[in-house]
């Protein structure tokens, strides 16, 4: 008799048990993040602002990567219009593409600066990238976007003209 | 009684473990025997082998002409830059044309 006392009390227990949790479970699962407007962005979580800022400086780093490239296609091509000079061919073409395209790589600096110094003080963000103020950030997030997308057109004409004198210099001397 | 019998059988099987164990002590790494070194004297070069000395000839100015001299420079110069230029574009006009440049991808 006491042992069904026992296990009848266990039993109990373990109702309680179960029903108590299948009450609380819903509760620490992570109800969704409420979308909420930001300044010239329209809806926006939290996170979803974290993630554009994270696209954005990831965006940055790419540009920075171009830039690198830019000036390396430079160097080369400054050695190679050095040869074609000794070898007596015209290159004035090149020259004056070159020159053009330093131009471009500079003014592309100089547009970054801007985008520069927000990623530096990252305003709306704390140092783990977590938004702090929405309104700031979706601020940062219109005013970075805005320098990248201009650096980004001067570095895409730049390699595209660039490439066009090249490719007609190419086609005349190499490709005959 | 019984307990008296089951605490027995303990100590007599610790007894023998402990014998065990001295016995294994007496000798428990026996060693190798030492290795055979062969000790010999390595050979050594006598006069009747040694090579002899050769002295190399003086060497002769190569006979270049001028228009050797002007081939630099070469082909294979303009065609390193050219293939290091084209690899440079291609890999810059990727990552321009990879952006998303959407404000809000």
């Amino acid at each position: 008799m006491s042992k069904l006392k026992i296990l009848s009390v266990v039993v109990v227990l373990f109702t309680i048990l179960a029903i108590s949790l299948s009450v609380v479970s819903p509760a620490f699962a992570g109800t969704p993040e409420p979308a909420r407007p930001v300044p010239g962005l329209g809806k926006m979580t939290d996170t979803e602002i974290r993630n554009t800022w994270l696209k954005k400086r990831a965006w940055y780093d790419n540009q920075t990567a171009v830039i690198r490239d830019a000036y390396k296609t430079g160097a080369a091509f400054q050695s190679l219009i050095d040869v074609e000079k000794k070898k007596g061919r015209d290159v004035y073409a090149l020259e004056v593409a070159l020159a053009n395209f330093y131009g471009a790589i500079t003014t592309a600096e100089q547009a970054r600066i801007n985008a520069n110094v927000i990623f530096t003080s990252n305003p709306g963000f704390n140092g783990f990238y977590n938004v702090i103020d929405r309104n700031l950030a979706g601020q940062s997030i219109i005013d970075v976007h805005s320098s990248l997308k201009s650096v980004h057109f001067i570095l895409f004409f730049a390699v595209r003209d660039f490439k066009a004198v090249y490719s007609n210099w190419k086609a005349r001397y190499i490709n005959r | 009684m019984k307990n008296l019998m089951l605490v027995s059988a303990v100590l007599v099987a610790l007894a023998l473990l402990s014998a065990c164990q001295n016995d294994q002590s007496a000798n428990p790494y026996p060693t190798l025997p030492l290795p055979q070194v062969r000790s010999e004297k390595l050979p050594t070069a006598t006069p009747t082998n040694t090579p002899e000395p050769v002295t190399p000839d003086a060497l002769q100015p190569a006979a270049t002409t001028a228009s050797q001299l002007q081939a630099w420079p070469t082909l294979d110069d303009e065609s390193y830059l050219i293939l290091q230029i084209d690899a440079l574009l291609d890999k810059m006009e990727r990552e321009l044309n990879s952006v998303d440049t959407r404000l809000k991808p």
